[in-house]
């Protein structure tokens, strides 16, 4: 299509576009620049209770205290008492009951931080606590559900099981992960005139947060501007989440006429903020002799949380991962989203899919055990063909799948590295090796088909120079690299002349939240039609000046754009400077502003049938990790890693191998580490780094080699690239079954042993105690 | 120490600058920083020391040279700060040059949403002020402090693998640009600073959170301090901090005055004697850690205190706070007592010694007096084999479930002598007074640890908490016996 090819906009991929101003601490987060002169602080009342009755709040004693300028309720809520999105469930301070531990029931605004913290210390909240629900079987037995039951199915499953040569049945769950992101929660309000409100909070949804302010304050989106210079981290937890103390904000401030920050700790920020969704499920599998699956029923339950939040959409693309990259002719997919009392469950990078993919390859896994096969072949076994359907009915157009499985058994040497953990294992009795293999297949859209479309808004100005806005939030994944790559690629312009603003929704309105991996893909080419449209327009003021200039007559002009200069192919020694054109342009009174807008093509999906087209193309790739297993201290270290990743075009490979090593390195965490523990009353006990751990610098595997597949497809998307930000965060769950296999080699592989997620130390020490002969005359 | 001054300015270099500014004793080195100086670059993020994002490098004279540590600014209190030279993110480039570090980072995609950067870089230059060519052990010991939730750190590794190379080859052209240019000027400046600190008080009427803050400079200072209180409910003492802060920020349990220990002279030595060591209670863990003596004489404290914290709380916190804190998985203590250290107790009266084992009474209580404070640590010097063992649920930074230290003596072949010491088992660390009996004066073998194991077990009725359930601890108890035994064993083979 245009001459600056794909292949040159990687050449020239540049770091970080922030990068430079992060290193330097230049670089600036909400609220670190700018800050309004009279700032007040808000700081919220939590519900120490995951389920009860308000009786009354008495806030005179901490309104009595000098300093505090207000204390809000419910009842000071001008408009709608609501933030929910569809449906739309969830107050922003509720009237008569809290449903989790954590929830804000009242706000304080004061003069120093300090001053609000005490004053939220004398609110009189009178509570009658009432029983929660905190488990899914609980939610299941009170039918607690969000929605109806939701099914995908094909073929007949009870008529495949009974066909198989053997079957099996089990449950798995996964437990829940919170975000930590670096930044917390944070948002600063600022009145304007005539009623209106700036926004400067960290979501990543500037749209939803300008919906609920105004339906909260009881104005309009035209009355309200969200603007997001960048997130510290987010990773799905600032989505929906923000939105609430996006609210309690604007409320302060629209309360008070006065600009307000809130920012909670990470305690608040850990105690009171849903994290990702703990499954549960249910299946049965029939095999062959040859571990090939023949049917397979599964029932995927989520723990929602007290508001519906995203839990929908959730449990919906855990459904349609749930046979992640196999075929299967035999298939039952139900799904149930629980209600509980514990803070809402939210989106976390993977949104479902993660679950349901590991239950599936649990499944692989202990047929590999049960037939004595070995877990890679069973994989290769079932691995789906290009042109199988999914069990929604889309086409696999390109399944690449089973070559990418068969590179990483080259890369990784797999049969020597088999022989050489046995023999390890061999002659050590108490540290044990083990590898674990997973292919991911990740479907890239919104499964909820309106939210994929993405707007730009380009300005080049009289002097050259280029301001561009698209919905993307830069929240570390580099969306503004890539986005302006796309534009400088096009334009044939430096980067440099490139200025990146804000998110904001004045310049971008309606902009869908930068999530499900699609941030580059929707806004790269929106912002890729905008430039288009600018190169139509100064290619044709280009064409009359080459023309008065150089009385250069072309019958087919062709106006080449690069390196600053435009030109025509047919005298390409014939240069105008970019710089001129646009002056030119301007004074012909053509315009040098764009809109660019894209949309998804060919996307839909019947959610009461449970078939159609979801996405827009897949992402293939797979991992194995080998680790070394102390099975006295349940200590696991990961030795080797090598990933095969299949990137389409990447539009800047070093970007992408980030997200990479950042997905798996989190995926990790959540896999054998991180853990979300609650009291019996729903309250969570890990609210902070000193209990919650994630992986640190010393987790990182001795070996780490990626290697990045490109290949030209057509089911891709801006200049033939494809998304990143969450298919790698599935490859650590490899890291899972490799700590299983070690254990399971203290019996020689002959018995299963039961191993709970996370694999924490605890839990490997427990799974090993049955196995482990500590008496043995083994050698050590 | 005449308390009459109601605002105290504190005085110290900030980067390039000479800074003079009137603190209060709640706020912290991050506060005054960011908020109040308007530095932004160090962040917040857990105000607990468990992140690393609020790294600031804190510059001391030793032999008229700075001498940078990384510290968590969160946990300090600001009027440490004084006389100090602190340099933060934003004065390591010089004008639009970056430094060797920075350009690093940016070169291997070390940076994604920035937020955990200038921790990072700040350790980074720590690190690399002290080493020019640090391994990969060096630079994980540095950074484990350090979280990154976006990177997956293999970039961050790669770049500080790539500053050694450049150093070590001189590839680089600025081969020397760790540290800035101003700091020698710094150096000389420092020399002649202004008084120490020592009082910082506040008008308690204006409900402060806390109204004093004193520095005592000799042991006479601080038992007159200590006396004006009397009722030790109205002080508490602070060495490193790394307990005492996290109490504050955290718990917001704060003191009505803090008594800050940390820059008393008659506290900060290390002596080595013939058949024993002591350590002053103002020592850090760091100090300890790198002392040659102790390397050579007492390995194994050395090796157990690496596993405590990361690098920056190590540098800050001290082993006297560890015992003092009382926290029954601490894992100073758990070494110190299978090492059968003594403490001395200091007070306006004078001196006694006591054996640590009788030091500590109940959870969180000890035997300290109204007016004393623990004033040197003293380790026998012994033969034998000594090993530590920690469970935690991470390897880096992370407070141990159960750890164990064991302690056992051989004579022709049968154990003559022996100790067993676990954390996270009972409300104190304490010794297993069972094993004993069952493998003295016997030859160890498979059966002989088995039962010592089981004898162990017994003795304890842990308790389920966030980091581990009753039935866990217990299993590790075994563990723990068996790994020390197989170690011993395969040493002695
Ligand atoms: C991120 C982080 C990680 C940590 N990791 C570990 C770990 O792995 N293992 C571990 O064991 N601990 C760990 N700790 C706890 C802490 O760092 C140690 O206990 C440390 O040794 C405390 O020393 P300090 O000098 O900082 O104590 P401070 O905080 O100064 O004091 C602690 C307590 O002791 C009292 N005190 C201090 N010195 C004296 C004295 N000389 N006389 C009388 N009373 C005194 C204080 O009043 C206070 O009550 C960690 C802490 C943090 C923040
Ligand atoms: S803010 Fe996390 S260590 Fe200081
Ligand atoms: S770059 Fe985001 S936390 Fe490190």
């Amino acid at each position: 299509m245009t001459p600056s090819g794909d292949k040159k906009l990687q050449d020239r991929a540049p770091y970080h576009l922030s990068g430079g101003l992060h290193v330097t601490g230049r670089s600036r987060f909400i609220g670190e620049d700018n800050r309004p002169a009279e700032l007040l602080f808000a700081k919220v009342v939590l519900s120490p209770y995951a389920h009860a009755q308000i009786l009354n709040i008495n806030t005179t004693p901490a309104a009595e205290i000098p300093g505090v300028v207000a204390v809000l309720t419910h009842l000071d809520i001008p408009g709608e008492n609501q933030i929910g999105l569809v449906p739309q469930d969830e107050p922003l301070l509720p009237v008569d009951q809290v449903q989790y531990v954590g929830q804000p029931v009242a706000v304080v605004v004061a003069t120093t931080p300090r001053i609000a913290e005490q004053a939220v210390s004398k609110i009189e909240v009178e509570y009658e606590e009432l029983d929660p629900v905190l488990t899914i079987s609980e939610a299941l037995d009170k039918d607690q559900l969000y929605i109806p039951e939701r099914r995908i199915k094909r073929g007949d499953v009870e008529q495949g099981l009974q066909n198989s040569e053997y079957c099996m049945e089990g449950k798995f769950a996964t437990g829940a992960q919170e975000h930590f992101y670096l930044e917390t929660q944070c948002c600063i309000a600022v009145p304007g005139e005539d009623h209106q409100i700036t926004l400067y909070s960290a979501t990543q949804s500037i749209s939803e947060v300008q919906i609920a302010a105004a339906r909260i304050l009881g104005i309009q989106c035209k009355d309200v501007t969200v603007d997001v210079p960048r997130l510290g981290g987010a990773f799905g937890g600032k989505e929906r989440t923000a939105t609430l103390w996006a609210c309690l904000t604007a409320l302060a401030c629209h309360q008070t006429e006065k600009s307000v920050e809130l920012r909670l700790t990470r305690t608040e920020d850990m105690l009171s903020t849903g994290k990702r969704h703990p499954f549960e499920a249910v299946y049965k599998v029939g095999f062959n002799q040859n571990g090939k699956i023949q049917a397979y029923s599964v029932e995927l339950n989520s723990n929602g949380g007290a508001y519906t939040d995203l839990s929908i959409a959730i449990l919906e693309r855990a459904m349609l991962h749930a046979e992640n990259s196999y075929y299967i002719p035999n298939i039952s997919i139900t799904g149930r989203a629980c209600r509980t009392n514990l803070p809402p469950n939210t989106a976390m990078r993977g949104f479902g899919a993660p679950q349901s993919i590991f239950v599936i390859e649990q499944v692989i896994e202990r047929i590999a055990r049960k037939l004595n096969i070995d877990p890679l072949d069973v994989r290769l076994q079932n691995i789906y063909k290009t042109g199988e359907l999914t069990p929604y009915g889309q086409p696999i157009e390109e399944a690449s799948g089973g070559e990418l499985l068969e590179r990483l058994r080259q890369n990784s040497q797999y049969l020597e590295l088999r022989k050489s953990t046995d023999e390890f294992n061999q002659c050590h009795q108490f540290v044990k090796r083990g590898i674990g293999v997973v292919p991911v297949k990740f479907g890239i859209s919104f499964t909820s088909a309106f939210l994929n479309q993405g707007s730009a808004l380009i300005w080049i100005y009289e002097d050259g120079t280029i301001s561009l806005s698209h919905g993307g939030i830069e929240m570390g994944q580099e969306v503004n690299t890539k986005v302006a790559q796309v534009v400088s690629s096009e334009l044939g312009v430096s980067l440099a002349r490139i200025r990146q603003e804000s998110a904001n929704t004045k310049r971008v309105g309606n902009a869908s939240p930068t999530a499900a991996s699609s941030g580059s893909d929707i806004n790269g080419n929106a912002a890729r039609n905008a430039a288009l449209q600018l190169k139509k327009r100064l290619a044709e003021i280009a064409q009359q000046m080459l023309a008065a200039r150089y009385n250069l007559k072309v019958k087919e002009p062709r106006i080449i754009f690069a390196e600053d200069r435009i030109f025509d192919t047919a005298a390409p020694d014939r240069k105008l400077n970019f710089e001129e054109v646009v002056k030119q342009t301007y004074m012909e009174r053509v315009p040098l502003g764009a809109h660019g807008f894209y949309k998804t093509p060919g996307l839909h999906f019947d959610r009461e049938k449970g078939v159609g087209n979801p996405f827009h193309y897949f992402v293939f790739g797979c991992a194995l990790t080998q680790v070394e297993v102390d099975l006295l201290t349940g200590q696991s270290d990961l030795l080797k890693v090598y990933i095969v990743h299949e990137t389409g075009r990447s539009l800047n490979p070093e970007i992408d191998r980030g997200q990479i090593t950042g997905g798996f390195i989190q995926g990790m965490g959540w896999v054998c580490m991180e853990e979300i523990i609650a009291d019996e009353k729903g309250r969570y006990l890990a609210t902070g780094p000193s209990t919650y751990k994630i992986p640190t610098i010393r987790d990182l595997p001795t070996i780490f080699e990626i290697e990045m597949v490109e290949v030209d497809r057509e089911g891709s998307s801006v200049f033939r690239s494809k998304a990143i930000g969450e298919p790698p965060f599935m490859y650590a769950e490899a890291v899972y079954f490799a700590i299983k296999d070690a254990i399971e080699a203290l019996t020689e592989h002959e018995k299963e042993v039961e191993l709970h997620m996370p694999a924490t130390p605890e839990a490997v020490v427990m799974a090993a105690k049955n196995h482990i002969h500590l008496d043995s005359t083994g050698t050590t | 120490m005449k308390a009459s001054n109601l605002t105290t300015s504190i005085s110290f270099f900030l980067n390039a600058q000479h800074i003079k500014v009137a603190v209060s004793p709640e706020t912290t080195a991050l506060g005054l920083i960011r908020n109040e100086l308007g530095k932004r670059g160090t962040k917040e993020s857990c105000s607990e020391g468990d992140c690393g994002a609020c790294t600031i490098a804190a510059g001391e004279l030793s032999d008229g040279k700075l001498n940078y540590r990384a510290i968590n600014s969160c946990l300090w209190p600001a009027i440490r700060l004084h006389g100090k030279h602190i340099i933060t993110i934003e004065g390591l480039s010089q004008g639009e040059e970056l430094n060797l570090i920075q350009e690093q980072m940016l070169e291997h995609h070390a940076t994604q949403c920035g937020y955990c950067t200038p921790g990072i870089i700040m350790s980074l230059f720590c690190l690399f002020t002290r080493k020019q060519s640090p391994n990969k052990q060096d630079i994980v010991q540095a950074l484990e402090g350090n979280l990154c939730r976006c990177t997956g750190y293999q970039p961050i590794l790669s770049a500080a693998q790539s500053i050694t190379e450049l150093l070590i080859g001189k590839k680089h052209t600025n081969a020397n640009h760790i540290l800035p240019g101003y700091v020698s000027e710094i150096e000389s400046k420092l020399v002649s600073h202004s008084e120490p600190i020592k009082v910082i008080e506040t008008n308690a009427f204006q409900g402060r959170d806390i109204h004093g803050y004193y520095v005592p400079r000799t042991l006479e200072e601080l038992h007159t301090c200590m006396d004006k209180f009397g009722d030790p409910e109205r002080y508490r003492i602070v060495s490193g901090g790394t307990d005492l802060m996290v109490d504050i920020n955290i718990n917001r349990n704060f003191p009505e005055n803090i008594i800050d220990i940390s820059e008393i002279d008659d506290l900060s030595a290390i002596r080595i004697k013939q058949d024993s060591i002591s350590i002053g209670s103002g020592v850090t863990l760091t100090s300890i850690i790198e002392h040659p003596g102790i390397r050579e004489k007492l390995p194994i404290l050395r090796e157990t205190l690496l596993l405590v914290g990361s690098e920056q709380i190590r540098n800050m916190a001290t082993l006297a706070g560890n015992i003092a804190n009382a926290s029954p998985i601490a894992d100073g203590v758990v070494a110190l007592l299978g090492l059968d250290a003594d403490v001395t107790l200091l007070s306006k009266n004078g001196r006694r010694n006591v054996k640590l084992s009788d030091f500590f009474i109940d959870y969180k209580q000890t035997d300290l007096q109204t007016g004393e404070i623990l004033g040197e640590i003293h380790i026998p010097i012994q033969e034998g084999f000594f090993n530590f063992e920690k469970s935690s649920k991470r390897q880096a930074v992370d407070i141990a479930t159960v750890n164990s230290f064991c302690y056992l003596k051989e004579d022709s072949g049968l154990i003559s002598d022996c100790r067993f010491v676990f954390g996270g088992m009972d409300k104190t660390v304490r010794l297993a007074e069972s094993c004993r009996p069952v493998v003295q004066g016997k030859k160890l073998d498979d059966r002989l640890i088995l039962k010592c194991a089981e004898a162990a077990v017994k003795e304890f009725e842990p308790i389920s908490d966030v980091r581990g359930s009753a039935d866990y601890r217990r299993q590790l108890v075994e563990n723990h016996i068996v790994k020390h035994l197989h170690k011993f064993l395969s040493i002695n083979e």
